[in-house]
């Protein structure tokens, strides 16, 4: 059984090796579970929603949001340039499989079901640049949870190549 | 003065006194080394400082003394060269930190589950190498001569000896199949085609076959007579060895009484697992980081004191 989609995993930040936090207003009635994608609407933070707004990534949710907010604040790990990410991959809201010839192209994110994926589909803000392949970094534990580079989706070791700009 | 009131005033800090939680995980790396792998009863282990680890197999085997009278020139032997084999270090890394506020906001729980996982996903790691051989060693892994681990296409150094087996046909493990598997390892020969035996004294299995194993194992009487035919002591003079890293729910091996210089599965320890202090210029505020580092590689030399049957 291949390892099932989950939300994107940090492995590393450059330094300060410690992940960054703030305190930042959420727009109205949105609802996300930790570790899914943000973006910055109109001075507020949202998560992003299919392809809605994975061009333009701004953090990561650091709490769950269970009910829907009422302008309040909310923690996020924002995104920092050079930060190293584990992330399922998607096209177009479709699982899909990594390989070697995705490494060193820039992808969008897209939000499905309350999990952050690598859209290969996408390639409008290209913020994450796939590094590297879970399978190539961790292949005894890969095998051990039979997934490979061909199990839908496929985990890629992504890199945050630049901010958001809107 | 109270451990908090020191703490608020910085005197409790990391760098006026030992770290509770620097001794911590020193106990728990000290703690962690002291299990024991659940594989490594299969392995020998070997340090070395390079990269590759070669190694070729011995066999301490010569003709028979042919006659040769005094007044004779002596017939010298030649020693046959056994296949050889190298094994590849990599080298890991990981870490972790611990910031002042994840103490100030009483995330023990999760702090010690940090604590102890940097040792135990080493420790992981070891077992899942080790096992690799096992799971891949039917389709992938290869000893010295170029065959699988587990093949009936081993080759003799000797080419006029031709070739031997370790693995038999598919079968789920009973008193039958583990005496095919007795018979193999009874039916060895050297590269000189002479009986060079080997006595089983392992049954490697999956947890899913337990009850089959322990049939054969702790019974005086063969499971599937029903007239309750006594069985020989062979079918229970064996060590049951359960595996929970097995890939397969079906496959089971045996391994037989071997030195621990004659073990074919070799374990290399380029670097032992080190943990050093991570320190952050920008960020003073880390109660604890650790870094992990370690180079170490698997592989087999050669497949002889092993059986391997894929089950049924």
């Amino acid at each position: 059984m291949a390892i099932a989609a989950g939300n994107p995993i940090v492995l590393n930040t450059p330094s300060p090796i410690s992940l960054d936090r703030q305190y930042l207003l959420a727009e109205d009635s949105k609802t996300w579970k930790k570790g899914e994608l943000c973006y910055l609407t109109s001075g507020t933070v949202t998560p992003v929603s299919g392809s809605t707004g994975g061009s333009t990534v701004y953090g990561i949710f650091a709490e769950d949001q269970a009910t829907s907010t009422s302008t309040s604040s909310v923690w996020v790990y924002p995104l920092v340039v050079g930060m190293r990410l584990q992330m399922a991959v998607t096209n177009n809201g479709s699982d899909a499989a990594v390989s070697t010839a995705n490494i060193g192209i820039g992808y969008d994110a897209y939000t499905a079901s309350n999990i952050s994926y690598l859209d290969v589909n996408g390639t409008t803000g290209a913020q994450f640049r796939v590094v590297d392949l879970y399978t190539a970094l961790n292949a005894e534990q890969a095998a051990f949870q039979s997934h490979t580079d061909a199990s839908t989706p496929g985990i890629a070791i992504v890199e945050v190549a630049s901010l958001a700009v809107t | 003065m109270a451990a908090t009131q020191k703490y608020q005033q910085g005197i409790a800090g990391r760098d006026s006194m030992p770290s509770l939680y620097d001794r911590t995980f020193d106990r728990i790396v000290k703690r962690t080394n002291e299990v024991p792998r659940e594989h490594s009863r299969f392995y020998r282990f070997e340090d070395w400082n390079l990269n590759d680890y070669k190694e070729g197999e011995i066999w301490d085997t010569l003709d028979t003394p042919p006659e040769n009278r005094d007044s004779g020139r002596i017939p010298l032997m030649n020693l046959t060269e056994g296949y050889n084999k190298t094994i590849t270090s990599v080298r890991r890394r990981s870490g972790l930190i611990i910031p002042k506020e994840a103490v100030e906001e009483q995330k023990h729980n999760m702090i010690a589950r940090a604590l102890e996982g940097l040792p135990k996903s080493e420790m992981r790691l070891e077992e899942l190498l080790m096992v690799t051989l096992f799971n891949n060693g039917f389709t992938s892994e290869t000893t010295g001569d170029g065959s699988y681990l587990f093949a009936s296409d081993h080759y003799f150094e000797d080419p006029r000896f031709g070739q031997w087996a370790n693995t038999g046909t598919s079968a789920a493990f009973s008193t039958t199949s583990f005496y095919s598997a007795w018979s193999n390892m009874q039916g060895r020969k050297d590269p000189k085609g002479m009986p060079d035996f080997k006595i089983p004294a392992t049954v490697f299995y999956p947890y899913q076959i337990h009850e089959d194993v322990m049939k054969v194992h702790g019974s005086d009487k063969y499971p599937q007579n029903s007239l309750n035919a006594k069985m020989p002591e062979l079918f229970g003079a064996f060590e049951p060895h359960l595996g929970h890293y097995l890939s397969s729910s079906t496959a089971w091996f045996v391994q037989a009484k071997e030195d621990e210089n004659e073990k074919g599965l070799v374990f290399v320890w380029q670097t032992r697992p080190e943990y050093k202090e991570i320190h952050d210029g920008m960020n003073p505020d880390m109660v604890l980081g650790r870094r992990l580092r370690m180079s170490c590689g698997v592989g087999a030399v050669h497949g002889r004191g092993l059986y391997g049957n894929q089950g049924a």
